[in-house]
């Protein structure tokens, strides 16, 4: 048995002495050169856990120790040195403008002479594969590259743990993968104990611990090989279980801890009847065009960000368009109402131009990616009438369409008074679509609709704007970094790389060819990750089998 | 974005290397001059050492240039006020009540130099210093006062993390106001008070944002060992170079030439 490097013993805390306790008796060991995962919802005080660890909060009631001492005592400045702690947002803990500079600061606190820290430096940003930055600007940096720094500037006071709360959340795809990457290389080369603590079930799957939070207390944990499986578990507490271990069990498999290769494989052991009868194409759209983009080009500065794009969105569809960071997305959907002007080509609403219509910004009507950009007012319902009464109506019939936008999204009743600030995530995303909403648009055009909400929340948020979509007749446009989204709620899809568009295809003929999507930089969705595996070992699946349920459906009649 | 000041831009040019007091102090030196300056000639002096700073710097001018459009509006109403009301001199102008004199020309002229040469000279210091290095500096000069109980490093420490926030702030406030633009926002219409009320929307989500991110930044310096000034060592210690000498001897020469122009000739 190796040393516990940290030693959490009946911890309690909150925040104030009426607020409930954030963590409410938690024991934890966490040994020398481990991996542990604290998976929980945003709430669950698994952030507040992390804190404890490194003494930014000392415990109610209980002990830390780490390395044999406590938190509570005289130690904590060798306590924070030892264990390292890097959190969600990179811009808000970078202190400095230049990386080196920014990585210096942790060895100034800590009194380090000045000629030793060259040495550390460059060993820090080897460490995460960043040497060639070290006398960057942090502003041109991504923000994968800057949270980077960020681990670097823990890794250059040599810490025996590093604890990442969240670290991953603000980042794409990419970026998550490449911090996650280096974070994994550090524990196996140099021994450093990880602690991951997120809401991503793929991230937890790479430790070799994982722990679950709810309500302040560990309900489930133990060995990754023992956690994962249990999918009943895991769906208990509301996490979702990792993708082909919970296709697998649905299947009537042993729970495991599967790649799509081997749920394949175990699929065509007992599949009967491997042969669809033929692939079917995506039956013709002969719905209205209602937003025509053609040729549109528009530029910051001198280099332009979207390079000719054409686009049709028929009415009543739900477009998903994907592509990675940079990709000209968050751009291209401010040119629809006119909020950026391009400089060549144009959009049409209903063969119109947009700049014929007044009230564009109402009919195509845009939620942006982070509710705290435009929540302001002293309570929820005058928040969202903000938008009804910019458009000249009057104070009644403003609050009669915010409250039925805000039945709309399933927004709690009881909130409808509550300052906006004092929500949760999700319902702030609410309550921001609800103020779009209470314009009566004829387009939803959604940037990132999902974007720190944990897993739930997100398929909340997704299923709300489904259920929006159906009732209220909308047209939908969705950025999103999730396939998954994508293929399962999307008619259309459209695939940006550069500034141009690389596809625009049924979801079915995206993701039935894996090239654009490698050109572009993305990952297949899991559905068909797992049915290019199937394919592979001779079983075809229909063509709009897009859903995990969908799939799990078609192939148990297939299996004896 | 029209603010320049508070941001750097990496040339790697001769200004870049030199030591931070040194740029500061001739900052003081050089506006000192500007105030020195009565003719068109101290004014040559004044424009050349400028432009000699702006090649040395290999900043794009443009970007520099583009620092006045932030000061614009005060730029411009100077420059009026002291054409409309300077009442001295030959008029050269004269319509019902305005009157327009050659010495309100010149004045408003002198103004325009002074001012634009001013704004321009400080964003080329800032551009080629970066925050550290300017709160270095600063808690340097400051440092002679601790003992009167100038809390010098708390002071560089608010400058360097205030001027470290400006680029993210101004980028977060961009999105706040395309997001209330798109729920029908105006900020432009009506009078000063609608105005001010109609500022509401972007001020709040942005003030909030602030103290959030202050409350997660001191978390993060906190978890990074920071406690004060106190035990802290310097990864870069401010040395004088030879640069530095030379520009020393610069700022000598040039004092001494705006003298030499406005007493002797």
């Amino acid at each position: 048995m190796k040393d516990n490097i940290i030693s959490i013993k009946n911890v309690k805390f909150s925040y104030g002495e009426n607020a409930p306790a954030a963590v409410d008796g938690v024991s934890l060991d966490i040994a020398e050169g481990e991996t542990v995962c604290i998976l929980g919802h945003n709430g669950s005080g698994k952030s507040t856990l992390g804190k404890l660890m490194n003494a930014l909060l000392a415990p109610d009631e209980g002990e830390v120790w780490v390395m044999g001492k406590s938190t509570t005592g005289e130690d904590i400045w060798e306590i924070r040195r030892s264990v390292g702690m890097v959190f969600q947002n990179p811009d808000d803990q970078l202190v400095a403008s230049l990386t080196d500079e920014d990585i210096a600061f942790g060895l100034e606190n800590i009194g380090l002479p000045p000629e030793e820290m060259d040495e550390r430096i460059d060993f820090a940003l080897d460490s995460v594969g960043m040497t060639e930055f070290r006398h960057s600007p942090i502003d041109r940096l991504s923000l994968g590259q800057k949270q980077k720094i960020a681990v670097a500037g823990i890794l250059a006071l040599r810490p025996k743990c590093i604890v990442l709360d969240e670290a991953t959340a603000m980042l794409d795809p990419k970026g998550r993968r490449d911090v996650c990457n280096t974070v994994f290389r550090l524990n196996s080369i140099y021994g450093i104990t990880v602690v991951m603590i997120t809401h991503f079930i793929d991230e937890a799957a790479l430790c070799d611990k994982i722990y679950i939070m709810e309500q302040g207390r560990i309900v489930m944990g133990g060995k990754r090989q023992e956690v994962l499986p249990d999918t009943a578990g895991l769906k208990a507490f509301g996490i979702s279980p990792p993708f082909f271990t919970d296709i697998a069990v649905r299947l009537g498999f042993d729970g495991g801890l599967y790649s799509a290769e081997e749920v394949a494989g175990k699929i065509a052991d007992r599949i009967c009847r491997p042969y669809t009868e033929s692939g079917n194409t995506a039956p013709e759209d002969k719905r209205e065009n209602i937003i025509e983009i053609r040729d549109l080009y528009f530029a910051y500065d001198k280099e332009p960000v979207l390079k000719g794009i054409n686009i049709d969105v028929k009415e009543g569809s739900f477009t998903s368009v994907i592509g990675h960071t940079g990709s000209g997305k968050s751009t291209l959907m401010r040119t629809l109402n006119g909020l950026y002007s391009p400089i060549g080509g144009n959009v049409y609403f209903r063969g119109k131009s947009i700049s014929d219509y007044e009230d564009i910004k109402r009919r195509i009507a845009l939620v942006f990616q982070n509710p705290d950009h435009q929540l302001f007012e002293e309570t929820v319902i005058k928040d969202v009438m903000f938008g009804a009464l910019n458009m000249g109506l009057s104070h009644d019939k403003a609050r009669e369409l915010a409250e039925e936008a805000l039945v709309a999204v399933g927004f709690p009743k009881d909130k409808y008074e509550s300052s906006p600030f004092e929500l949760s995530g999700g319902e702030k995303k609410r309550a921001a679509i609800a103020g779009i909403l209470v314009m009566q648009p004829e387009v939803l055009v959604l940037d990132e609709p999902g974007a720190g909400l944990d897993t739930g929340g997100r398929r909340d948020i997704a299923d709300c704007i489904e259920r929006l979509k159906k009732e209220r007749n909308l047209t939908v446009i969705s950025v999103t970094h999730s396939m998954e989204d994508a293929a399962e709620y999307s008619d259309n899809i459209v695939v940006l790389c550069g500034g141009r568009v690389l596809k625009q295809a049924a979801p079915m003929e995206i993701f039935r060819q894996s090239e654009e999507l490698e050109k572009a930089g993305l990952d297949l969705p899991k559905t068909a990750k797992l049915r290019s595996c199937l394919e592979k070992k001779g079983i075809r699946l229909p063509d709009n089998i897009l859903s995990a349920d969908a799939l799990v459906d078609c192939l148990r009649k297939r299996m004896s | 974005m029209n603010i320049t000041i508070g941001r750097y831009y990496e040339t790697k040019s001769v200004l870049h290397g030199l030591d931070p007091r040194a740029k500061l102090i001739f900052l003081f030196v050089y506006i000192a001059g500007v105030f020195l300056s009565d003719s068109f000639v101290c004014y040559g002096i004044v424009i050349s050492v400028l432009a000699g700073a702006i090649w040395l710097s290999k900043i794009p001018f443009g970007l520099i240039a583009k620092g006045l459009r932030g000061v614009a509006f005060i730029l411009l109403f100077t420059v009026v006020i002291n054409i409309f009301f300077t009442t001295g001199g030959r008029t050269v102008f004269e319509m019902g009540f305005v009157r327009i004199t050659d010495e309100g020309i010149l004045l408003s002229v002198r103004i325009f130099i002074r001012l634009s040469v001013l704004i321009m000279m400080s964003s080329v210091v800032t551009l080629t210093t970066t925050y550290l290095a300017m709160a270095d500096a600063i808690e340097s000069f400051l440092k002679p006062f601790a003992v009167l109980g100038v809390p010098a490093h708390e002071i560089s420490m608010m400058i360097t993390i205030s001027l470290r926030f400006i680029p993210t702030l101004l980028d977060e406030l961009e999105k706040i106001k395309l997001a209330q633009t798109s729920r029908g926002a105006v900020f432009d219409r009506g009078g000063i008070i609608k105005r001010a009320k109609s500022m509401l929307p972007l001020i709040i989500p942005l003030f909030i944002s602030s103290f959030r991110r202050a409350d997660s930044l001191s978390a993060a310096m906190e978890a990074r060992c920071y406690r004060g000034g106190e035990g802290r060592t310097k990864y870069k210690t401010l040395r004088y170079s030879k640069n530095d000498a030379v520009l020393f001897l610069f700022m000598f020469f040039y004092i001494f030439s705006l003298f030499l122009v406005k007493y002797m000739l």
